[in-house]
């Protein structure tokens, strides 16, 4: 149980912190220093490569404690490739695939939090990409970072309070960019989202061979690297560097930091759907493959 | 050696990709568009790690044919009794061999690249162009392909070999970088491109946990990793900004490229250095965490 926690836990982390990926060039636009963002955002971003890394082997151990208990349960008579079919079995799989429906659920969470935190946090990396410019420490930009946080000088509002117009849904920003990046973001947030904890089902539903099927996530995670690769990053990109360029409208930046955010949040809900028809397919994989 | 071969031309392709990631920021800065050099880089990087994903398992069994090898000769099958035999240590020699061949691809393909950059950066140029012009990643692939078998000439001259004037003209002007950097940059690319290529020969120096030992490659790298992100990217970043809002030249980003290119290069040679301490301080960490 303890280990599940931690796992709500870094998940909420690893998205809160993927959410801001599109502000940090709105922050980036609006110093004229993009690169420099993008390096300051990638040192926080490690905190997520570094927790996606704890999150696997975490999530394949609860994984294999509850088909070990199972087959205790079941006890000698049991042979290799009939314990799905046990009773006690099944109510254990229904109770795992809640579990891993609560993990997507952290990361709806996630993504709502970072989404509300974005001007904020805007705000923040403002205030660290000046710091950093001017003394070149990573340590004192963090600290003027954290400074900034609560309430920064010579501004009126404390930074929390810059989320509550986005609870409005009329002060939300009109929809003019291209659709296409967002239903794609969808897509590849939903599939993100999802793809090890469907792995990781799949696992359970073929025990025999459930280090294949979790290695099988990969593939999965491959489409929608491609897919973000090939859709979704150039358009956002060129937008940006139009805004950079004075040829766009700095709002068009802060409409996509917002609308990215915003659909991120769906494509997590999607991810519901998704899991069991990719655990399905990832089962399906595994069955060829062996 | 089919095997050994494969893996040095891939290991050639990836390094080579790597060094030509300099130039996408050059051709960012010439076109004004940062982002979409970069964008358009990261879809060429999906092949870079297609690569790593291939060669991953064909190293790995290189270190395997080699446990076996000895556990076939010598009889000795679990245990460290197998690296006191001799046939396993004239084993062993030869596969560091084989492996510091695969260092050695590395720099091969770092040296490739030093000399494709100023083509790559006229590539990414016109790939940005096109980009700009249809708006779709997969359409611009198939455009920049055509214009590049056509030998369209719309877009400029394509080849351009580095000139030895050039070269010299870079070490005569002022260092504009923090002079820490490139130190910085040889010990994290060094360890870079020996960290996985150590912890298969820190596998084979201590068979029965030679997984381990391969999965502590990525505790290597990411420290490697993450003094990158903490001490190089940012610095270079700031250069680069500069540029981009014109308070510097493309000249100093230029140059800024050169040393980085530079350093990776001595950096794929300290590599062969590093090669046998890094093996036997993963060895020594899997021992921690085993016994």
């Amino acid at each position: 149980m303890e280990r599940f926690l931690v796992v709500i836990g870094l998940t909420v982390l690893i998205h809160l912190i993927s959410t801001l990926a599109y502000s940090v060039r709105l922050a980036g636009v609006r110093t004229e220093r993009l690169l420099t963002a993008f390096s300051l955002y990638n040192i926080i971003f490690l905190l997520v490569s570094f927790s996606n890394g704890l999150l696997a082997p975490l999530l394949t151990s609860i994984m294999e404690t509850g088909i070990k208990t199972s087959l205790l349960q079941a006890g000698a008579g049991i042979g290799p490739g009939h314990l799905t079919e046990h009773e006690a079995y099944r109510e254990y799989l229904v109770m795992l695939a809640l579990h891993m429906r609560g993990v997507i659920a952290a990361a709806t969470l996630g993504t709502l939090v970072g989404t509300v935190l974005i001007p904020c946090f805007v705000r923040v990396f403002i205030r660290a990409i000046g710091v950093f410019e001017a003394t070149e420490s990573l340590l004192r930009t963090f600290a003027a970072g954290v400074y900034a946080f609560p309430a920064e000088r010579g501004h009126k509002r404390p930074c929390i309070k810059t989320a509550v117009p986005l609870l409005r849904v009329r002060t939300w920003p009109r929809l003019t960019l291209p659709k296409n990046v967002f239903i794609a973001n969808i897509l590849v947030t939903g599939i993100y989202t999802t793809s090890v904890l469907s792995a990781v089902y799949a696992g359970a539903l073929f025990p025999d061979f459930r280090t294949t099927a979790t290695v099988l996530s990969a593939a999965v995670n491959g489409f929608a690297t491609v897919l973000a690769a090939l859709v979704v990053e150039p358009s956002a990109s060129s937008i940006t560097d139009e805004a950079l360029r004075g040829e766009r409208d700095e709002s068009d930046v802060r409409q996509l930091a917002f609308y990215m955010a915003l659909t991120r949040f769906l494509g997590t809900l999607l991810a519901q759907a998704f899991f069991l028809p990719l655990a399905y397919l990832i089962r399906l994989f595994a069955f060829f493959v062996v | 050696m089919d095997r050994l071969f494969v893996v040095f031309v891939l290991t050639m392709f990836i390094h080579l990709i790597i060094v030509l990631n300099y130039s996408c920021r050059l051709a960012g800065l010439r076109t004004r568009r940062l982002l979409t050099a970069i964008s358009i880089c990261s879809v060429i990087n999906l092949a870079a790690s297609a690569a790593n994903t291939i060669q991953a398992p064909l190293l790995s069994s290189l270190v395997e044919h080699t446990i076996m090898n000895g556990a076939l000769e010598t009889g000795v099958t679990a245990g460290n009794g197998l690296l006191t035999e001799e046939f396993y240590q004239v084993q062993l020699s030869i596969l560091a061999g084989k492996l510091r061949l695969v260092i050695l691809a590395a720099t091969a393909g770092s040296v490739a690249a030093a000399f494709f950059i100023p083509t790559a950066v006229n590539l990414f140029t016109r790939a940005v162009r096109i980009f700009e012009a249809t708006g779709s990643m997969p359409r611009m692939l198939g455009r920049l392909f055509l214009s590049l078998i056509r030998g369209e000439k719309q877009y400029g001259p394509l080849f351009h070999l580095p000139s030895l004037k050039s070269v010299l003209n870079f070490t005569r002007q002022k260092i504009l970088i923090p002079k820490t950097l490139p130190l910085i940059n040889i010990l994290t690319c060094g360890v870079f491109t020996t960290g996985v290529l150590s912890s298969l020969y820190a596998g084979a120096l201590y068979p029965d946990f030679r997984s381990t030992a391969v999965v502590m490659s990525g505790v290597v790298n990411g420290m490697a990793m993450v003094v990158m992100a903490l001490a190089v990217e940012p610095r270079i970043s700031l250069i680069t900004d500069e540029a981009m809002r014109g308070n510097r030249g493309e000249a100093d980003v230029k140059q800024l490229v050169f040393y980085m290119v530079v350093t990776r290069l001595i950096a794929t040679l300290t590599a062969q250095v590093f090669f046998l301490p890094c093996a036997y301080l993963i060895r020594l960490l899997v021992r921690l965490l085993t016994n």
